[in-house]
């Protein structure tokens, strides 16, 4: 059987398998918008990104319309 | 003329091509054009454009950011019209900013057109945006690098319709360029076959050479390529790397297929040893430019094809603009560091690779045989990854950052145990090799069946056909070179095989492999 490893992550000890790695165990963004897998990414998500200070935001909207209906 | 990583200002004239891998294509019908759907939709993606000489190339790799809006990002949405909520804009803005990406895309539907045109609200809306980008989001870069990597930023703006769609770099206050819009003048979807994306003010392509060759050309063809075949081929624009005794038979038979355009690279002169191998070649011919030679028959033959010849080596920055600009690549080639190039090019611009080799084996039972390769971007494995051995690796790395183990390779050339006649007459086996890179070609472009990614023919042991259905191995998720270039362009260098004026005193060599 494999032995398990500890190991420290943000001052946290664990311990884990020996087969596992940092990707496995470490949280995933989930606030992240970038996303390749072609999901819906909802409001709130966006909602949730930190704008730095002195982020120049755009302050018009964005409108698109076909307007052939 | 060089490669720019960026211009100065995110802008070019230049034609604007545009490429998409096939998962991002699939994803886009599925979100903007699903069946049923009755309101437009709005999606964004990251994306690198590069500004070559004569093009600028978006590409939208199956790994880059594709942020796909959910209803309650948008503060109305008709069947019409939609407005995006500010908040949702100023986060993707956020993200869009700390990436290392240059381009962004922002892809829109027409769900009731078919072949879509922006419209005047698309038209508005585009500008307005831009003056956003222009007067605040890149002086912010430039003053703010914490918020992200100073550069000019590309705007693009996509409109899908259910049969094609409508594409163009958006930038206002260019004076010089008269004109706030640059339209695609190319759309394709990169996958296990050739897919060109319908724009609109594209007329069909088809030969326009001598009307009787045509005709002739058309007459032959029939029986197994219908015409939305033979229009495929006659807008397709193929780059020929190498015209030594393979190339020279391939860039004959792209022509005499119906391929429109051609570009031949190869700086190399018609030597008389060729002659036993070089498709056309004659005595007088001797000490004239392959690429120039080549080109000058294929125009005489009289089938419209345009030609142009980059009589320069394939690494140089004239010779990958012209190949990174071609819709399909085709290696004639003698050496695997040729090879190791052309398969980072195909990666980084999304140019389908295909390449033909022969070797004979003379120590022993003699053997002859012809090997061929293709690498879909994104979709199929590449040279690095492939399940099959197709070249030695470690040794054509070291050969890439050692000139001189690069040369003693190139000495040696395809005849195995006995270097000393490294050219003999393979005519032959470079018509097989030709033959067969050209119908796996042809059946991309047409998809008779699942297009071949390896094939190998040996004179005593048969054929072997590795192909989509068979042996569908996709793009390595861990292969170096699938997973970092992909869909890069001319953010990622792209350096061909050191030479020896380049290594430094202490034997290493600046590029990177």
């Amino acid at each position: 059987m494999a032995k398990r490893k500890p190991i420290i992550i943000d001052g946290e000890v664990r311990v884990i398998e020996s087969e596992q790695k940092l990707q496995d165990i470490l949280p995933r963004e989930v606030g992240s918008i970038v996303t390749t897998e072609g999901a819906l990414i909802t409001r709130d998500r966006f909602d949730r990104v930190p704008i730095p200070d002195g982020f120049e935001t755009n302050l018009s909207t964005i409108n698109k319309g076909g307007g052939a209906l | 003329m060089t490669m720019h990583t960026a211009s100065a200002t995110a802008f070019s004239s230049n034609p604007l091509k545009l490429r998409v891998g096939a998962s991002v294509w699939n994803r886009w019908q599925a979100h903007h054009l699903a069946q049923g759907k009755r309101v437009e939709s709005l999606s964004y993606a990251f994306a690198h454009a590069s500004v070559l000489p004569d093009s600028t190339i978006v590409c939208i790799g199956d790994t880059n950011p594709v942020i796909m809006l959910a209803p309650d990002c948008f503060e109305r949405r008709s069947g019409g019209a939609l407005r995006l909520r500010g908040s949702v804009l100023n986060g993707l803005l956020v993200e869009f900013a700390r990436s290392s990406f240059n381009c962004l895309v922002n892809i829109h539907d027409h769900w009731f057109a078919n072949v879509p045109r922006f419209s005047a609200i698309d038209d508005s809306d585009d500008l307005s945006f831009d003056r956003y980008l222009r007067e605040r989001f890149e002086p912010m870069l430039k003053s703010r690098p914490d918020i992200g990597p100073d550069r000019p930023i590309f705007n693009l703006s996509v409109v899908l319709g259910q049969q094609g769609l409508d594409a163009r770099m958006v930038a206002v206050g260019q004076p010089a360029h008269g004109a706030c819009f640059a339209p695609a003048v190319r759309a394709a979807a990169m996958g296990a076959n050739w897919l060109p994306l319908q724009l609109p003010h594209q007329s069909p392509a088809v030969p326009h050479g001598e009307a009787e060759a045509v005709t002739a050309l058309h007459l032959r063809h029939q029986d197994f390529l219908t015409g939305a075949d033979r229009e495929r081929l006659a807008g397709l624009s193929v780059g020929v790397a190498g015209c030594g005794g393979l190339g020279s038979i391939l860039a004959e038979a792209l022509a005499r297929m119906g391929v429109g355009r051609l570009v031949l690279v190869d700086d190399d002169k018609l030597d008389l040893s060729n002659l036993n191998r070089w498709q056309g070649g004659r005595l007088q011919d001797v000490g004239l430019s392959k690429a120039g030679l080549l080109a000058k028959q294929i125009r005489a033959m009289g089938l419209g094809t345009k030609v142009e010849a980059v009589e320069l080596p394939i690494y140089s920055d004239d010779a990958k603009a012209a190949l990174a600009g071609a819709d399909i690549m085709v290696g004639g080639l003698d050496n695997d560091e040729a090879r190791w190039f052309l398969n980072k090019l195909s990666l980084q611009y999304l140019v389908p690779y295909f390449d033909a080799g022969v070797k004979v084996e003379s120590a022993g039972a003699v053997d002859f045989k012809s090997r061929y390769f293709a690498v879909f971007p994104g979709t199929s494995s590449c040279l690095d990854c492939n399940g099959f051995t197709l070249f030695d690796r470690q040794r054509t790395l070291q050969a890439y950052m050692n000139p001189a183990l690069a040369q003693e390779r190139r000495a040696a050339g395809y005849v195995e145990q006995a270097p000393e006649t490294k050219a003999p007459s393979v005519y032959p086996l470079n018509l097989q090799a030709a033959g067969t890179l050209m119908t796996e070609l042809v059946n991309f472009v047409t998809g008779w069946r699942p297009t071949a990614t390896v094939s190998s023919t040996s004179w005593r042991n048969g054929f072997k056909r590795a192909d989509r259905a068979n042996f569908p191995e996709p793009a390595g998720e861990e292969c170096p070179s699938c997973s970092h270039l992909l869909a890069t362009g001319s953010s990622e260098p792209l350096a061909g095989p050191c030479t020896q004026s380049a290594v430094s005193a202490d034997g290493l060599c600046p590029n990177s492999i």
